[in-house]
């Protein structure tokens, strides 16, 4: 589990210093079949664990990746500005956002083994999450940024206990994380296409309620 | 330059009678209905504390109080759209689609007031801005759609921390070996203390710090503000806010008499931040709606500092948080009429309204009034009691910073609103008065302001007074 945990890791990090939408779509599908797989060989896969599955593997790992890369394909504007090369700087932050991840997970959980790598790769895939959001301007490596964190909270949430949330409370988690993705999906497809035909001059509004 | 006006005088030519669109009449009827409901629950019901429905709604005094403050703002937006609608032909365009996401909205809103486990109110707030993020966009303005965009991202980014946060507060009763539950109910605070406590919450403080528009996650706040259209930026402002402020003390009401000091520290210091930015924004600002905006999150900051402060402040700060969603639908529906008529935000483009639009000219001068802070309005009387006990608790600095920023504050307002009210009118045309419906909502809310100020009806007062116990007031 622990080199599985390593490998969610190196796929959290290789698309920020490749930086480009077809990569960090692989990882965000990566990031979702690697926690599946990371489910599937706790044991035998039981009624409980079929949901947590059925979000890892499913949604995160093949259908809202699917969904982004049909909306990146159809867009009509170019795809430089979909995300910003990385330079040494930005690299050298990378550094030190996962050093910081793990030296935050020792301290919180001193016993060295799966359980502090696990919390280490989490907090360092809503760092990641962050760095994005903080230095990407484009829509879609924004957007990719709230689901670098989205996944890292299914990470940390991981083992938990069963039964701490009762099962209509995870199907609407379930839910909002569909239609959240959905609705980026929504924004990079008309912020590429729909803002570029509208005119410019702000008085021709018109009214509004 | 004061520009070409985006509207005609309605006297330049009759209003045509006309039957208005179905959705327009269904929204009023259910604004009408639902504050009917509320205020009379909340003025003959006994406001006693149950949970229903599998323990997954929570009725007390916080929901109740929230429900007729959020319907009581629909009910004034809700006459407004229908009178604006009747108004002006063009904007029956759209009307179903626009009502259907409102009427969406506010049930979401009302259910999240009522959720009793932290993550449906958490699922419920997340669907609120579902249906809040296309009532921002309007198809011919090409700046709404970044701006719902940033409302958007910046509602996720804090929504994820919340849920980060209650994830934290979850390993820390797993740390314990306590069984967790996430019901508002059946939690103990005291067995899950802890670093992972700690943690979570700091998260979940940050998170609906986003939601209110605290600095440092403030910046989606003044575009959003600016760029919704006016009816929208009212329900963002004062239904949205507000539900995000109940998920917030509804955390407190739990986890604060663990966690005090953590509490305090950070509630006070998001506070003094966010006012201190506010502050610099409303001195260089040219803007009129994003002043309002950039005042919003200057009182968002105040009522941070109350919540962080508890005990003593509590009362005053439910004046003030109440006081404050009135203000901010009146200043923004006021901000809506002006934009129609002179067709700039410019405040430099626009001088003489209390001449040349008596009456948006007269709410824009006691909605400034209210805002700053003056008699005999809520928010006088709320912020007296926060500062009072800034003093009471021993925060000297804090009550020092407080009041200089609120000094420079006050100046820069009315620097930059009142030239826009008393300046030499630059227009002769005889522009018609609009008709009751178009006032009355206003009307209505300003006479809940001042009520606040100087009289509370014996039921409303109690209703007050649970709350602030609620959160370790007297």
């Amino acid at each position: 589990m622990t080199a599985l945990l390593f490998t969610l890791l190196l796929v959290q990090v290789f698309p920020l210093v490749v930086m480009g939408w077809r990569a960090m779509l692989l990882a965000l599908s990566l990031q979702g079949l690697l926690m599946g797989w990371m489910v599937v060989q706790r044991g035998p896969v039981e009624i409980d664990a079929a949901l947590p599955l059925l979000d890892l593997l499913i949604v995160r790992g093949a259908v809202v990746p699917m969904m982004f890369q049909r909306v990146m394909r159809e867009r009509t504007t170019g795809g430089r500005q979909d995300v910003r090369a990385p330079n040494l700087f930005s690299l050298l932050v990378l550094v030190l956002v996962i050093a910081a991840a793990f030296r935050f997970a020792a301290a919180l959980d001193p016993v060295s083994g799966e359980s502090q790598v696990r919390l280490a790769v989490a907090a360092s895939g809503v760092l990641l999450g962050l760095f994005l959001l903080a230095t990407q301007g484009g829509v879609f490596a924004q957007a990719v940024g709230v689901l670098y964190i989205e996944n890292a909270i299914a990470l940390f949430e991981f083992d938990r206990v069963e039964g701490a949330m009762p099962l209509p409370v995870e199907l609407g988690l379930l839910a909002v994380f569909m239609i959240s993705a959905s609705v980026y999906a929504a924004y990079v497809e008309r912020l590429s296409t729909f803002v570029a035909t509208l005119p410019a001059d702000p008085l021709d509004e018109g009214p509004t309620v | 330059m004061t520009s070409v006006s985006a509207e005609l005088p309605a006297s330049l030519g009759p209003r045509p009678a006309r039957a208005l669109p179905l959705a327009l009449w269904v929204l009023l009827g259910a604004a009408v209905l639902t504050f009917g409901v509320v205020a009379a629950r909340t003025w003959w019901g006994a406001p006693e504390v149950g949970t229903r429905l599998g323990g997954y709604v929570r009725i007390d005094a916080t929901a109740l109080l929230f429900l007729l403050l959020v319907h009581t703002v629909f009910l004034g937006v809700a006459v407004y759209i229908w009178s604006r609608v009747r108004a002006v032909t063009k904007l029956e365009e759209g009307m179903g689609r626009f009502v259907v996401l409102v009427l969406a909205f506010m049930t979401v809103s009302s259910a999240a007031l009522l959720s009793n486990h932290y993550i449906v109110g958490w699922i419920l707030l997340e669907v609120s801005t579902f249906c809040a993020a296309p009532l921002i966009v309007r198809r011919s303005q090409r700046a709404t759609l970044p701006a719902s965009w940033r409302y958007f991202l910046f509602s996720s980014v804090g929504l994820a921390l919340i849920l980060a946060g209650f994830a934290c507060v979850v390993r820390g009763f797993e740390a314990a070996g306590v069984q967790p539950s996430l019901f508002m109910d059946r939690v103990d605070a005291a067995a899950g203390a802890g670093i992972w406590q700690r943690i979570g919450l700091s998260l979940i403080l940050l998170g609906y710090g986003t939601k209110l528009g605290l600095a440092p996650m403030h910046t989606w706040l003044p575009e959003t503000y600016d760029e919704a259209p006016p009816a929208v930026t009212a329900l963002l402002g004062a239904v949205q806010f507000n539900v995000a402020l109940v998920g917030l003390v509804r955390v407190l009401q739990v986890f604060q008499p663990v966690n005090a000091q953590l509490v305090s520290t950070q509630l006070i210091s998001v506070g003094l931040l966010s006012m201190a930015v506010s502050t610099v924004s409303i001195l260089v600002t040219g803007n009129y709606k994003r002043l309002i905006a950039y005042a919003s999150i200057n009182h968002a900051g105040m009522i941070a500092i109350g919540l962080g402060l508890g005990g003593g402040a509590t009362y005053g700060l439910l004046l003030y948080v109440v006081s404050n969603a009135f203000i901010k639908a009146i200043l923004f529906l006021t901000a809506g009429k002006i934009k129609a008529r002179y067709g700039t935000k410019e405040m430099r483009d626009i001088t003489g309204l209390i001449k040349e639009m008596p009456e948006s000219g007269l709410f824009l001068m006691i909605g400034t009034f209210a805002l700053l802070g003056l008699p005999p309005f809520g928010s006088f009387l709320g912020e007296l009691l926060i500062l009072s006990e800034l003093i009471r608790a021993d925060f000297p600095l804090v009550f020092t910073a407080v009041t200089a920023l609120l000094t420079v504050t006050f100046v820069a307002t009315a620097r930059s609103l009142f030239p826009m009210i008393w300046g030499p009118a630059r227009s002769t045309a005889q522009w018609a008065r609009p008709g009751l419906a178009t006032t009355l909502p206003k009307i209505g809310l300003l006479l809940a302001l001042i009520a606040l100020g100087l009289y509370l009806p014996p039921t409303l007062s109690t209703l007050f007074r649970q709350v602030a116990a609620s959160l370790g007031g007297a």
